[in-house]
């Protein structure tokens, strides 16, 4: 199958906006509450292999998006299945029941993001320690500034004399 | 039924037998682990976050640290990502050079893996072998850019120098070496009958557990599931090269083991490949790279992957238009065989066996932590 | 690879041949390794040249670099200011990106990487044609690194 049958393939899902980024990478993008339903129906189409779930802020938008990066061994595509979830209560279902190995993808955003996932009984502290700021990949959070107070000896270039 | 008392033991943070700065909290029933719980984010230092305040040609400098042993990968991986977003096309020089690097720094990445599995085990020699051969190595990488360890040298746009006169001789004199070198490993190790009943029939993965958890790399090559970013998602120069897809059967700690050597003279046979290649082309043109102050990249994501030693390492650029990436994030090979997966693989292995697991699935907690 | 099934106890013993080969090190000091071509050590800065644009402290990916006042290089120019460059090497992680980035080719770094001092404050300074050099012959070859 071609890159351009994916595409309209996937285009068939309802409510889907499809685009050929290049050769070998399709964006997908789907309303939130039909995420799973799309990581099914492309899961039937051959793409078994979730490489990663990564997030971005959009703060602009007040939305967070989630990539589902899909990778298919069998046609060589890959794919980025995007949702994306309102700022101000982030919360998703998980996919594990589709990818048992989206438990620590969706522990890693938890905490990184603060989105919480539905149904992941293991959304505990991963990488940070006794973390009392708002969760550090949002735009909003200032890494200068907090670096300045926890590590206040040591001061920045621009501070200096 | 008897009560059985079960005591929690800490791996790590400053175990020997741990690949680097990891923790595993294991529960054990006498001699046998029922669970294991993996504490990773001792080596955290939010490479994500501070690639959000740098321009796109400052990422190499940062990136390189993700994966010590193995710094090439990520510097690749990430040039990857971001010449597929911004359309860049390198030189064919520049393609050959960088599949180079990257076996050579395979076959460094694979050294110590030896000396790490075969120390797990108590075969102390392999790894000081290991260590001074992988010397030689970093000998040709410190001629060709300059530095020993991180290299800093795949940029965006193609690596930053063509290969000193004389180099491609050099290279293949140390592949001589190294050749003969691994007869000598073959007698001392991989045929070493220690080596053999300890690793042997231990932690074995069947390929049907390594699709389910997305084991990649030689994880899951080992397993008998012929699978390669080199071939499935290529990159530099590989679609030129002649290669197959190396596979074991057993997913066996031993299996695991064999699959490393297999391939550390897969890359000796590729790195000659490029070699010859690179005597026959004209010299010169090797990168592309816009004005790195000014560098735009128009909105958009990508995503650019590379066979690390480890597995699939890959980086997820957003770009908003700006001097720099929106966002980027790493997909390190650990984060499927370092936690989830070493954490089920581990229940049932004798306590001897749970740094020994943990070097054969070649656990690297830098790329976890990030 | 020839692998015997059950493996054997007597081939590790033919690494005790090692014995009589010769060490890969080299014996510190009577004997040093000269660095690479290459290597990437101390800045040197021809201050006649450089013309203080702040190309290299703009592209630091570590803001190990400042611009420094220097008032008796008042030229008049364009494009150049009575600044120098003065390098942090707690900072610097030596990626010759600044080297890259000069456009007058006045920023080159030498072989040397050596400093040994008590004082902090010695690893900030500016670095001028005097640099301490071990290896004088040699500066990085900008020739390549010439930005498009």
């Amino acid at each position: 199958m071609s890159e351009q049958d994916f595409v309209e393939r996937m285009a068939k899902f309802p409510g889907s906006e499809v685009k050929l980024l290049r050769k070998g990478q399709i964006a997908m993008k789907v309303p939130a509450d039909k995420g799973h339903e799309a990581a099914e129906y492309l899961k039937k189409m051959g793409f078994t292999h979730l490489v990663a779930i990564e997030y971005v802020d959009w703060i602009k938008d007040n939305e967070f998006e989630l990539v589902y990066n899909l990778f298919s061994y069998s046609s060589k595509m890959r794919v980025f299945l995007k949702v994306r979830i309102s700022r101000d209560n982030p919360e998703y279902i998980t996919f594990m029941d589709l990818w048992p190995v989206a438990m620590t993808h969706e522990r890693e955003a938890h905490e990184m993001m603060g989105i919480k996932f539905k149904g992941n009984p293991n959304l505990t502290p991963f990488i940070l320690e006794d973390w009392k700021e708002i969760p550090p990949m949002r735009k909003d959070f200032d890494s200068r500034k907090f670096v300045k107070e926890k590590y206040d000896s040591i001061p920045f270039v621009e501070d200096e004399p | 039924m008897s009560q059985t008392k079960t005591i929690d033991l800490f791996f790590g943070p400053q175990h020997p037998g741990i690949t680097g700065n990891f923790s595993v909290r294991v529960t054990v029933d006498g001699d046998t682990v029922v669970k294991a719980q993996v504490i990773p984010g001792f080596l955290h230092r939010g490479f994500e976050k501070l690639m959000e305040m740098r321009h796109w040609i400052q990422g190499p400098a940062l990136i390189c640290r993700i994966c010590v042993p193995d710094p090439d990968h990520s510097e690749t991986g990430y040039a990857t990502a971001v010449e597929r977003l911004a359309g860049i096309e390198v030189p064919e020089r520049g393609r050959y050079i960088r599949s180079l690097m990257l076996e050579m720094s395979r076959l460094s990445a694979y050294l110590f893996y030896f000396g790490g599995y075969a120390g797990s085990i108590g075969l102390y020699t392999v790894g000081q072998w290991g260590v001074g051969d992988r010397d030689y190595i970093l000998d040709l990488f410190e001629e060709l850019t300059g530095a020993r360890v991180y290299h800093i040298f795949n940029f965006p746009g193609g690596p930053r120098w063509d290969t000193p006169p004389g180099f491609e001789d050099k290279v293949d004199k140390l592949m001589d070496f190294l050749e003969k070198r691994l007869k000598e490993f073959d007698k001392l190790y991989f045929n070493n009958r220690v080596f053999i009943k300890r690793a042997r029939g231990t932690a074995p993965m069947t390929k049907a557990y390594a699709q389910k958890m997305e084991v990649t790399g030689p994880n899951a090559r080992a397993t008998g599931w012929a699978i390669d970013v080199r071939k499935d998602d290529p990159y530099a120069a590989y679609p030129d090269l002649d290669f197959d897809i190396i596979t074991q059967k057993e997913g066996d700690n031993y299996a695991r083991v064999i699959q490393r050597r297999m391939e550390f003279e897969q890359s000796i046979d590729l790195i000659r490949q490029i070699t010859r290649k690179l005597r026959k082309m004209p010299r010169g043109n090797v990168r592309v790279t816009p004005n790195p102050l000014h560098w735009k990249i128009p909105p958009g994501e990508a995503y650019g992957a590379v066979e690390s030693s480890k597995g699939e390492l890959g980086y997820y650029v957003v770009s908003d238009g700006g001097i720099g990436p929106y966002r980027m994030q790493a997909r390190g090979p650990s984060i499927s065989h370092g936690v989830q997966v070493y954490e089920e693989m581990v229940v049932g292995q004798r306590v001897a066996d749970v740094a020994a697991l943990m070097f054969s699935l070649d656990v690297c907690p830098p790329d976890i932590d990030r | 690879m020839s692998v015997k099934k059950e493996g054997s106890y007597v081939s590790p013993f033919r690494a005790l041949k090692q014995l009589v080969k010769k060490p890969h090190t080299v014996q510190i000091p009577k004997v040093v390794k000269p660095p690479a071509e290459r290597y990437r050590g101390f800045h040197t800065n021809n201050l006649e040249v450089c013309i203080g644009c702040g190309n290299c402290s703009r592209v630091c990916p570590d803001n190990a670099i400042k611009m420094v006042p220097f008032p008796e290089y008042a030229r008049k120019e364009p494009g150049s200011m009575p600044l120098r460059p003065q390098v942090d090497y707690g900072r610097c992680c030596f990626c010759a990106l600044c080297v890259e980035v000069c456009p007058t080719g006045s920023l080159q770094m030498v072989r040397t990487f050596t400093h040994v001092d008590e004082k902090k404050d010695s690893f900030v300074f500016i670095p001028d044609s005097k640099v301490v050099h071990e290896t004088p012959d040699f500066v990085l070859d900008t020739k390549n690194l010439r930005r498009k």
